[in-house]
């Protein structure tokens, strides 16, 4: 049993690193059958969406989302999830003009299709984006990543002299 | 033990190190906050006139002052051996620079109008710093000075004379040339007279030969028709003389050739009355 799940974390640890490499190669936002997860950094969209929180968008077709839905797209540069409040049709390109739940008023922008990344799927897990958030820090990446890679690499040192020490007892013998 | 720090450290090593792997794939989105401003009345204020404007209006001025001094130095005094032909045109451009250069003075002076308001709208404005509008007065200086530079440079009176002494070489041509035409008309109408005289007389003498021959046909024996042939001889003869003299003697010649012609033809009726 514990064999299974130690294979099945394996695996899992090398599909996340081969998705990681492969969106860092290609330079694009790491997507994972067709959905990405996302930190929501502030809270115009309380109480729906928890500041801290994460949320899991699935990519679709821009055109096709309706009043009510709630929408990430992007505005200069800034990835931005809110609920669409209006939809426009306009020679034949559709636009939204969006609204946060806990805004007093619609954005002052409108949102072309093209501009839309997905939809909130209505999946969020609250605080964990405060963790990640610091895991994505000098301080996190230190403690997350280089503290137990040289652990690591110690403990396989070890396990290397301890299996060569053994090995030199048994030909000793 | 080994096995147990195996477990305790490497477990929580790898934990830590997919944990990390899956952050990345974890994006960031905001849901930002926005707040709709209510509307209110806004008074702004604006300078009346910007660096900008001064600096093209004194731009402007520097450009026709540098054009009218190049016009006012194409204006060259006329050398006094130039023909006609050269006058009129040299005349013809001083003419029109002159009327270029009005042009371009009255644009540089609405210009130093233009800056003279605006200089006076400043000292109008009490709440207004002066300092402010330092550029203004700036400018208007400048300007003042470019056209005080032009009233110095661009005399409309030395181009008058100019044009005036021009004028009068072109007059001096004319009434020259007039002269010489009436000249040589005199000349010619002085060529053409004697032809007239001769064409005249010649009828007479070819009517008196005509009647000599007639008379002395008709009585050839009377020694009275000797005297108007002889007289008829001695004018041909006189005539031929004057044909081939000057001009002035040929005239003389002609008025007396036909005195003697006229009393030929007298003596001749005379003789035809007493041979009736």
């Amino acid at each position: 049993m514990s064999s299974f799940i130690r294979s099945v974390f394996l695996i899992g640890i090398c599909f996340l690193a081969i998705v990681v490499l492969s969106s860092r190669v290609s330079g694009g936002e790491p997507t994972i059958l067709g959905y990405q997860v996302k930190t929501v950094l502030s809270g115009s969209m309380e109480p729906t969406i928890q500041t801290g929180s994460i949320i899991s968008i699935k990519l679709g077709n821009s055109s096709s989302y309706k009043k009510g839905d709630i929408i990430t797209f992007r505005i200069d540069e800034k990835l931005i999830t809110h609920r669409i409040s209006d939809v426009k049709q306009a020679n034949g390109q559709v636009s939204y003009t969006t609204k946060g739940d806990n805004n007093d008023g619609p954005d002052l922008w409108t949102v072309s299709s093209q501009d839309v990344v997905g939809k909130y799927t209505n999946y969020t897990i609250p605080y964990v984006g405060y963790a990640m958030n610091y895991a994505n820090s000098k301080a996190g990446s230190a403690l997350l990543l280089i503290v137990p890679g040289i652990l690591l690499i110690v403990s396989a040192l070890r396990s290397i002299i301890g299996a060569v020490k053994e090995l030199e007892v048994k030909k000793a013998l | 033990m080994k096995r147990t720090f195996n477990r305790v450290v490497v477990l929580p090593c790898i934990c830590c190190v997919s944990f990390y792997s899956g952050i990345q794939i974890v994006g960031e989105t905001e849901a930002s906050f926005s707040s709709q401003v209510s509307s209110d009345f806004i008074t702004m204020s604006a300078a009346f006139v910007f660096p900008s404007t001064i600096k093209h209006l004194e731009e402007s001025a520097q450009e026709i002052a540098k054009s009218m001094h190049v016009n006012f130095e194409t204006i060259i005094v006329a050398s006094p051996g130039a023909s006609l032909q050269a006058l009129y045109e040299k005349l013809t451009e001083i003419t029109e620079i002159d009327q270029e250069l009005h042009l371009q003075l009255g644009a540089l002076i609405n210009i130093y109008d233009e800056l003279s308001k605006y200089t006076n709208q400043i000292q109008d404005q009490k709440e207004t710093d002066i300092q402010t509008f330092d550029y203004v007065r700036e400018g208007f200086q400048n300007v003042d000075r470019i056209l005080q530079e032009v009233h110095e440079t661009i005399d409309f009176q030395q181009l008058e004379e100019v044009r005036s002494s021009i004028t009068s070489q072109i007059n001096e041509l004319e009434e020259k040339a007039s002269i010489e035409n009436t000249q040589a008309n005199q000349h010619q109408d002085n060529s053409e007279s004697p032809v007239e005289t001769n064409s005249v007389e010649k009828p007479s003498e070819e009517n008196t030969q005509a009647n000599q021959n007639q008379d002395n046909s008709e009585s050839p024996v009377e020694t009275t028709s000797v005297e108007p042939s002889e007289e008829n001889t001695q004018a041909n003869q006189n005539q031929d003389n004057s044909e081939s003299s000057d001009e002035t003697t040929s005239n003389q010649d002609a008025s007396t050739n036909s005195d003697i012609n006229e009393e030929v033809a007298e003596h001749e009726e005379e003789n035809i009355e007493d041979n009736e």
